[in-house]
């Protein structure tokens, strides 16, 4: 019985360890980057992002960021070369600073007062919901 | 003479639905005047089944005397987008809204009790003021039967809600927007999504109800429940119908962009699922009955909400349909129904004060708590996504676009968490769940989960995300297939059963619990897919001349000839791709552009081959006699998109409708196998 047991832990543990190296065995490649990165950019002349648009402004800078990443730019790199000389709207992640910041400062401030709103209904039989 | 019969129509409609609102007026004696009720629902009903009548009699007959009709239809629309374009522009989609929502009170009316159903007779009044909005929108700022009274080429400049005015003579209507007469998705996306939306005003009226009227208890939520269910899967439905639209004709290779549109559906969605699962704690140990009401108030909120940022021209998309006197007559609705339901909340604190303490955070109580606590964080991030570039353009006249890459970083982590409560939530017991229980249940759905992972990685999978999505769907699925299994196995041995026969016995037992159990594999199937097509796809951008191809994950892609039709509405200009794979032809796809009556741009229609393993998704850029520039996608799995929704919203319906079957039991009598539902 013993035995059984830790031969379902040994097999247990390898396919951990696989899923575990499946997820950290890879270097995004460059093709993965470029996508990555244009679904970064805004497109003033179409929908959404460069990554998803045929608009000669989006192929230039798609062009611009393969350029750079085969230059062996880092992505931080390439993202603030784009800021200055295009401005910092054409980065759709809002700016984690100025009025920005709240936005990404916002969600975690629910989170704490829904911990706080749960962890008051266990202390107490009146105060309630998350 | 159409437009006399719509207008005829809006106020019967008007008509009724102000003798609902009278009719709550005895209730504060105690007595509940069902005839007037009844008046009202029917009057209402019949209304504006008149007035969507009329629209449809126009839009069919080439009514272009009605300014609506000149300015989205044409007499070379075919003719399901001429019955679709009564919802695809501003007043037709609220002549729609109105019928919905009174099919919506008739049917509340239906399950009105006797004299002393109170609770319901309340929520029929509730109905009946937010109709009474509605309708009085339609016969003021946004008159869909105005007739035109001048003429600008084939659209109509000026109009007169007076059905007698002299009208300008169309011969030829502009027809719709050419996104909106490109597939049959448009004739029934919009529908069912309003099922959804407008029948969240249901659970909304009740809970109005409950607390205008000091009606403590459970009752509102019990009574609701169907209501919600039934809505949420007809919004469910209604989104990933409008998401699969997209993904047909657009063609930039992708279903959901976290566009402000998408995002005014999710948001009540995502409250409404949570309402679901809180409404069961209240029910089963009457708990958080404050926080319910906090929730039904803000889905609906969030539902008229999303109703102004899509109608009222502050933002733009194919839905945003730029008529400015509607924005501030629903933003001062949506100030009315916030303030107002809240400030009556805050008056009747005391009567939901008291509610049992909770025992253990590791307990089915515990489990809906974090889904709550999730549910509600995700559709605050959609929330303050959505609004801040509307707030920042107005304070601070800067444009700011939130966009994909700010969602997903919120929603990827969160939706995981919430599959992962999946696999953890409906197999605790109520009150408190030993971890020894929970561990003995969950220990093998791991293994599962885990040798899902390596499966995936075997496969060839690299990436995180989409590796620990398969690895959180294999434990998940198993979690559910095991406790059906336990249960059907103890009942066997009970019963001398077949295993087969005891699972559906289970099942029939408890359609409530199962029906969700269902559409939580519903979820993990889209989680799936999204993992698939988001995750692992592949993209190219190829130019091929003709009688040449190119290869393309996996595939070989060959430009056989352009091809080019007209139709009534349209130019068609195509190309004919063939598919090849091992040397064996193995499908066409057509990517086309299309030119619409009157306007001068082209819209693509995309090419798609499905298959199993994916969709081969090809959209054309540019297409010439002696060459094609087209986009190429490979989207793994997609189809698993579309199947979870279904799934999902046939789980809701089953949960909603199915009645538990109790078995008999050689003499002895009924009992039903809980599962804590």
């Amino acid at each position: 019985m013993r035995s059984r047991s830790l031969i379902r832990l040994a097999i247990t543990v390898c396919l951990a360890t696989i899923v575990v190296w499946g997820m950290l065995g890879t270097t995004a490649n460059d093709a993965d980057r470029l996508a990555n990165l244009s679904a970064q950019v805004a497109c003033p002349v179409c929908e959404n992002s460069v990554a998803d648009s045929q608009a000669a402004y989006a192929r230039n800078i798609r062009t611009y960021i393969a350029t750079e990443i085969a230059e062996g730019q880092t992505d931080r790199q390439i993202l603030d070369g784009l800021a200055n000389s295009f401005g910092e709207e054409i980065i759709l992640d809002p700016p984690t600073s100025g009025f920005g910041l709240w936005l990404w400062v916002a969600p975690g401030a629910v989170i704490l007062l829904g911990f706080w709103a749960i962890g008051s209904l266990r202390r107490t039989s009146g105060a309630e919901g998350p | 003479m159409t437009a006399l019969l719509g207008d005829v129509g809006l106020l019967v409609a008007m008509f009724g639905a102000l003798t609902l609102v009278a009719a709550g007026v005895p209730l504060s004696g105690g007595t509940v005047p069902v005839g007037w009720y009844r008046t009202g629902a029917r009057t209402m009903l019949a209304g504006s089944i008149l007035s969507m009548a009329a629209l449809q009699i126009g839009l069919l007959s080439n009514d272009f005397s009605i300014a609506y009709i000149a300015n989205n239809s044409a007499t070379t629309t075919p003719r399901i987008f001429k019955m679709a374009s009564a919802w695809a522009a501003l007043e037709g989609s609220i002549v729609l809204w109105g019928l919905v929502l009174a099919i919506f009170t008739y049917l509340v009316y239906r399950q009105l009790g006797d004299a002393s159903d109170l609770l319901g007779a309340g929520a029929l009044t509730v109905l009946g003021i937010v109709a009474v909005f509605f309708f009085g929108l339609m016969v003021t700022v946004a008159n869909p039967f105005a007739v035109c009274t001048e003429a600008f080429g084939n659209s109509c400049a000026a109009s007169s809600p007076w059905p007698w005015s002299a009208t300008a003579s169309l011969t030829e209507g502009r027809g719709p927007n050419p996104l909106l007469q490109n597939h049959f998705l448009m004739a029934v996306h919009p529908p069912i999504l309003y099922i959804g939306y407008v029948g969240l005003t249901a659970p909304f009226a009740f809970a109005i109800s409950a607390l205008a009227q000091r009606l403590p208890g459970i009752e509102w939520a019990k009574r609701t429940k169907q209501w919600t269910l039934i809505s949420w899967s007809a919004l469910t439905t209604g989104i990933l119908l409008g998401g699969w639209w997209s993904y047909e004709v657009l063609g930039w290779g992708g279903y959901w962009a976290w566009d402000p549109v998408e995002n005014a559906s999710f948001m009540p969605w995502l409250l409404a699922t949570a309402f679901i699962h809180s409404s069961f704690v209240q029910i089963r140990r009457g708990m958080l009955q404050s926080w319910n009401f906090v929730l039904v108030i803000a889905t609906f909120s969030l539902t008229i909400l999303g109703t102004f940022l899509t109608r009222s021209g502050s933002i733009t998309s194919v839905h945003s349909f730029t008529q400015s006197a509607i924005g501030p007559a629903l933003l001062a609705f949506l100030a009315i129904v916030v303030i107002g339901s809240f400030a009556l909340f805050a008056t009747r604190a005391q009567m939901v004060a008291s509610s049992p303490r909770l025992e253990s955070f590791s307990s089915r109580e515990g489990a809906f708590l974090a889904n709550n606590l999730l549910l509600t964080v995700f559709g605050f991030v959609v929330l303050i996504g959505t609004l801040f570039p509307i707030f920042v353009d107005a304070f601070a006249s800067r444009t700011v676009a939130i966009s994909a890459p700010f969602f997903d970083r919120f929603a990827v982590p969160l939706s995981l968490t919430l599959i992962l409560a999946m696999g953890v939530g409906p197999i605790m017991p109520y009150r408190v769940a030993k971890l020894s229980l929970v561990w003995e249940r969950i220990r093998t759905p791991i293994q599962v989960g885990l040798a899902t992972g390596a499966l995936a990685v075997i496969a060839g999978v690299r990436a995180p995300w989409p590796l620990l999505t398969f690895t959180l769907t294999g434990f998940v699925g198993a979690s559910i297939l095991r406790h059906l299994y336990s249960q059907a196995e103890r009942l066997r041995a009970r019963r001398e059963l077949t295993l087969g026969a005891a699972a559906l016995q289970v099942i029939q037992g408890d359609p409530g619990f199962w029906g969700g159990q269902l559409s939580h594999l519903g979820v993990l199937i889209i989680a799936v897919g999204i993992a698939g097509s988001s995750g692992l796809a592949t993209a190219d951008t190829a130019t091929i001349a003709v009688g040449d191809s190119i290869s393309f994950s996996g595939y070989t892609v060959e430009y056989r000839a352009p091809f080019s039709r007209s139709e009534p509405n349209r130019e068609v200009l195509g190309a004919r791709l063939f598919v090849s794979q091992n040397g064996q032809t193995i499908d066409t796809v057509e990517p086309r552009l299309n030119r619409f009556t009157g306007v001068n741009q082209f819209i693509p229609t995309p090419g798609v081959m499905s298959r199993l393993s994916g969709d081969l998704y090809v959209s054309a850029v540019d297409i010439q006699a002696d060459s094609v520039t087209v986009d190429l996608w490979w989207f793994p799995l997609q189809w698993m998109v579309w199947l979870g929704g279904l799934v999902i919203a046939i789980g809701g319906v089953w949960s909603a409708t199915m009645p538990r079957v109790s078995r008999p039991a050689g003499g002895r009598p009924a009992e039903p196998v809980r599962t804590d539902a």
